[in-house]
């Protein structure tokens, strides 16, 4: 649905994106992960058409963003980071104006509106003047508008950036939805946690150049992290340097990290990271046992998302 | 540096305040000097300097504008030379001691209109702009105090203002190794634009506080200038209309415009105060009211502050539209209560239908006052002034229809070179336009629905045109084909400036300087072209039917206010009764037949204009909206 060959945008001296290539298929719902001035917009605004690239091809459906532009506007929908709303209209009536602008035909214009205003759960704020609406509201009104014209590719950018948690729940419930309808989705977000959950695939970009672009379990065997258990370790039981050091020799152990002892005298836990595509747990608790070291609690991390950007993008520009 | 404005507060204990009177004097100096420091060159004013200070188009406005004062003094001195060569001794210098009090006063005059104009413009943008991106809250958490943060903004772009302005006070200084010119002259001047620009900008200031954009601010601040330098010639009219005898020239001293005239002019029979010093008391009073408007918008700023902190800030101004059930497109829409409050206490309205083309549809409702009792109280003012003009000088003069054709061709041209200015940069500046362009309306939908929706909303003056030309028709002050005429003759121009002020802001990222640009374009068609066909006659003495002078008459027939001048009085009671009106052209009278021709000529130049202009914004589309989106 989308490919990026080579694309390279610049600002003056500044190089937003460096020969950027990028593939995403149909009903895929990219991430798309970078700190702030990565070049996640630009790569946006140019699949929008709003952009010209100075260098390199994008097409969306097929359709060259450079030639096409009219053609890919019927396919693509684009919510910016920071939605803008016309002061002066109602709900209804600013949907009727991205309908019109859309070329829906006067009569279906009402129902369209409807369907959207019901998948947004909007429905009762119809009438409201949109700039009444609270921000969580607004960003529900901006999908709504985004979907005016059921497009195939869905640009969001930033979408739950400024919301409340509650408001950032339905979002994320409602980009579920446009998920579950086969929508091919690229979405922008510091949100890590939240990407995680939607996202089939992910793209990590920093200074302009794509760092990573594949699956999540791949980003995560990428970035080299492994499972992660955090051991804690009862009163009076052997040192935990020593138990450390145990697992420190085994190879299917990552990376011991251990943790200060609390202020009741109790000894300090263990964070054990497991060698990536190693998932069998026994092996640490016979070890621990065999050295002596009495349980309090074993308990696996989950992998975070935030952990495999940190490490894929941790200097490797600088 | 503190920021407080408590440093005025002499301690009671310390050594300063055992010490003697001297001391404690001096300590009082010095604390006042920091709170002066403080409240006028405080950490806004660094700020706004050091940014106005990083534009490009600051240093290129100052440079221009002293460009073009050498350059008109250069050519008129060319002019006078060329003109004398063949004069001897004192001959000559007589004929230069007659040129440089005229050349002062142009200029003075140049001066006087750029700052008025250009005061607000800078500052109409100095608090709504900050309330737009959203950086009001973060200065008010700051110990800075509303006054602090009014009179740094004034303080920094006055500045700006006060360079601009005494850029010309070594020109005109030097205007009198040529004799014939006061020092008294050009400080009278000086003082009298500088206090009139100062009160231009405070009131852009103030209006900064509520306007919804700095093009608002700036075109408030202009409009209560115009009535500020006008409102002494109503006083003497209404003075004359109740007491029945001539008014005092007193009045005169009341107006920075008229107390400038009155300096160019010199001394006029029954004046009543010292010509000398007379525009002392104007300058006061404009400085007085800058204060009072100063502290007025330090405490709406404060107000605003506190509001804002103790509920959800608006970016806009509330919604107060309000619709009757007849606006309402279909039966699904009508409510009971056209505006009410929803579920959740926010503002509803009735919603319309939206035509087929959504950006004109959303123009052509776009109202051209903020709201119906502003509309109002503004009818209702120029409404009255006209019904006093009529008690006055009656209808039927001949004279009034043609300075209220005058007026009204000048006040159209000022909205129709504002009207367009924000269209497209509002829509960036509120971040709507990345989406419209990811629609599937084309540029010329776009473009051409921002120009439509500018011309309608300039419906008021035309309007009360038409109410007063049917009036003189009806009264026989003039022939009924005035009224197609000047019809004619302003649309060409008005269209002109509503597409150039939509191509400029399509171009410029900032409003306001897009304003700027469409008003240097009207001020360089029809004053400075006029100025400079003036001077070029002279120098090459082109006579009317010589090539050079053909052009010259063409570039004053596309001066719409000249030629509205020109038909108001071809076809005014004096001239059309019975016999051929003759119309005034440069240098010749001419029929009807030959005006109405250089009417369409003039129409037709600026309509192709206007489709060129058009054509281009079309060409250079995609480049011009991606500055906006980038």
């Amino acid at each position: 649905m989308i490919e990026i060959r080579g694309v390279t945008k610049r600002y003056g001296a500044l190089t937003a994106l460096d020969n950027l290539s990028l593939t995403i298929g149909p009903g895929e719902v990219f991430g798309f992960i970078g700190p702030n001035g990565a070049g996640k917009s630009t790569t946006m605004k140019i699949l929008a058409g709003l952009l010209q690239p100075d260098s390199g091809t994008a097409t969306v459906c097929g359709h060259s963003v450079a030639t096409e532009a009219p053609a890919i506007r019927r396919v693509l929908g684009y919510m910016p980071d920071f939605l803008g709303v016309y002061d002066d209209l109602t709900v209804d009536e600013y949907l009727q104006f991205f309908a019109s602008a859309f070329r829906i035909e006067r009569g279906r214009r009402r129902a369209v509106v409807s369907s959207v205003l019901e998948l947004t759960d909007l429905t009762d704020k119809r009438h409201a003047m949109v700039d009444s609406l609270s921000r969580g509201m607004q960003q529900r009104l901006g999908v709504a508008r985004v979907l005016i014209h059921e497009p195939k590719v869905l640009l969001l950018d930033e979408p739950a950036s400024g919301l409340d948690p509650r408001a950032r729940i339905e979002l994320r419930e409602l980009l579920l939805e446009l998920k579950r309808m086969g929508k091919c989705i690229m979405v922008s977000s510091h949100i890590l946690t939240e990407l995680a959950e939607m996202s089939t695939s992910i793209g990590i970009i920093e200074k302009g150049r794509l760092l990573f672009a594949g699956s999540i379990a791949d980003a995560f065997a990428r970035a080299g992290a492994g499972e992660r258990i955090a051991v804690a370790l009862e009163p009076g039981s052997a040192d935990g340097a020593a138990a450390a050091e145990r697992l420190r020799a085994d190879a299917r152990v990552a990376g011991v990290t251990l943790e200060p002892p609390g202020p009741d005298g109790a000894p300090g836990g263990l964070i054990v990271e497991l060698t990536p595509g190693v998932h069998g747990h026994h092996f640490l608790i016979e070890s621990l046992m065999a050295g002596g070291a009495r349980i309090a609690s074993f308990t696996p991390r989950p992998i975070k998302l935030e952990d495999a950007f940190l490490r894929l993008t941790k200097g490797q520009l600088n | 540096m503190s920021t407080r404005g408590d440093q005025l507060e002499a301690p009671s204990t310390g050594p300063l305040a055992a010490g003697d009177g001297t001391e404690r004097a001096a300590g009082a100096r010095a604390g006042l000097a920091s709170t002066v420091a403080a409240w006028l060159a405080g950490p806004v004013f660094q700020k706004e300097a050091r940014v106005m200070g990083r534009r490009k188009s600051t240093y290129l406005a100052r440079s221009m504008l002293a460009l073009a004062l050498i350059g008109v003094a250069a050519l008129a001195f060319w002019a006078v030379a060329d003109e004398t060569a063949h004069y001897r001794g004192v001959a000559k210098v007589q004929a230069f001691q007659r040129l440089a009090p005229g050349l002062a006063a142009a200029i003075a005059w140049t001066m006087f209109v750029v700052a008025t104009v250009a005061a607000p413009v800078l500052t109409g943008g100095a608090i709504c702009d900050e309330r737009r991106s959203r950086s009001l809250a973060a200065l008010a958490t700051t110990p800075l105090r509303p006054g602090q943060i009014v009179l740094g903004k004034l303080a920094s772009r006055l500045v700006q203002l006060v360079i601009l302005v005494l850029l010309t006070a070594p020109l005109m200084l030097s205007l009198r190794a040529f004799g014939g010119l006061e020092s008294s002259y050009v400080l009278g001047a000086t003082c009298l634009t500088l206090s009139s620009g100062l009160l231009a900008a405070s009131l852009g200031l103030a209006a900064s506080n509520r306007a919804a954009r700095p093009i608002n601010a700036a075109s408030f601040g202009v409009t209560v200038m115009i009535l500020y330098n006008l409102w002494p010639a109503g006083g003497m009219l209404v003075q004359y209309w109740v007491t029945g005898r001539p008014p005092s020239t007193e009045w005169l001293t009341f107006g920075p415009g008229m107390c400038l005239a009155m300096l160019s002019a010199g001394s006029m029979p029954g004046m009543t105060f010292d010509p000398a010093t007379f525009w002392i008391k104007i300058c006061a009073i404009s400085v007085a009211l800058s204060a009072v408007v100063c502290i007025a918008a330090s405490v709406r700023l404060g107000v605003m502050i506190r509001r804002d902190a103790a509920e959800e800030p608006s970016l806009t101004r509330p919604a107060k539209r309000k619709r009757t059930a007849a606006a309402t497109a279909s039966p699904e829409h009508a409510t009971a209560d056209p505006a009410r409050a929803d579920s959740d206490g926010g503002v509803s309205a009735v919603s319309r239908e939206v035509g087929d083309q959504p950006v004109l549809w959303r123009e052509m409702r776009q109202a051209a006052f903020r709201s119906g009792l502003r509309l109002a109280i503004g009818l209702a003012a120029v409404v009255g002034m006209m019904l006093l003009v009529y008690a006055n000088a009656g209808l039927r003069e001949p004279g009034v229809t043609t300075v209220f054709a005058v007026i009204g061709a000048v006040v159209l041209m000022f909205g129709a070179a504002t009207a367009s200015v924000g269209s497209i940069t509002g829509e960036a500046e509120s971040r709507t336009w990345q989406v419209l362009n990811t629609t599937l309306l084309t540029p010329a939908e776009i473009l051409g629905g921002k120009i439509a929706g500018a011309l309608r909303r300039l419906w008021v003056v035309p309007a009360l045109l038409l109410g007063h030309c049917v009036l003189a028709v009806l009264a026989g002050a003039v022939s009924a084909a005035f009224i197609p005429l000047l019809a004619l003759i302003l649309v060409g121009p008005v269209v002109f400036l509503c597409t150039t002020g939509v191509a400029l802001s399509l171009r410029l990222r900032r409003t306001s300087a897009a304003g700027v640009a469409n008003m240097l374009i009207a001020s360089g068609l029809w004053a400075m072209l006029p100025m400079a066909i003036g001077i070029a006659g002279e120098v090459t003495r082109a006579g009317r039917d010589s090539f050079a002078g053909r052009i010259m008459q063409a570039a004053l027939i596309l001066n719409p206010v000249y030629m509205t001048g020109s038909a108001a009085n071809g076809l005014g009671r004096s001239s059309w009764g019975g016999s051929r009106s003759r119309f005034e052209l440069v240098w010749q009278n001419v029929g009807p037949e030959t005006f109405t021709i250089c009417v369409v000529f003039a129409t037709g130049v600026y309509l192709a204009a206007s489709f060129a202009v058009f054509h281009l914004c079309l060409r250079r589309y995609g480049q011009w909206s991606a500055l906006k989106t980038v």
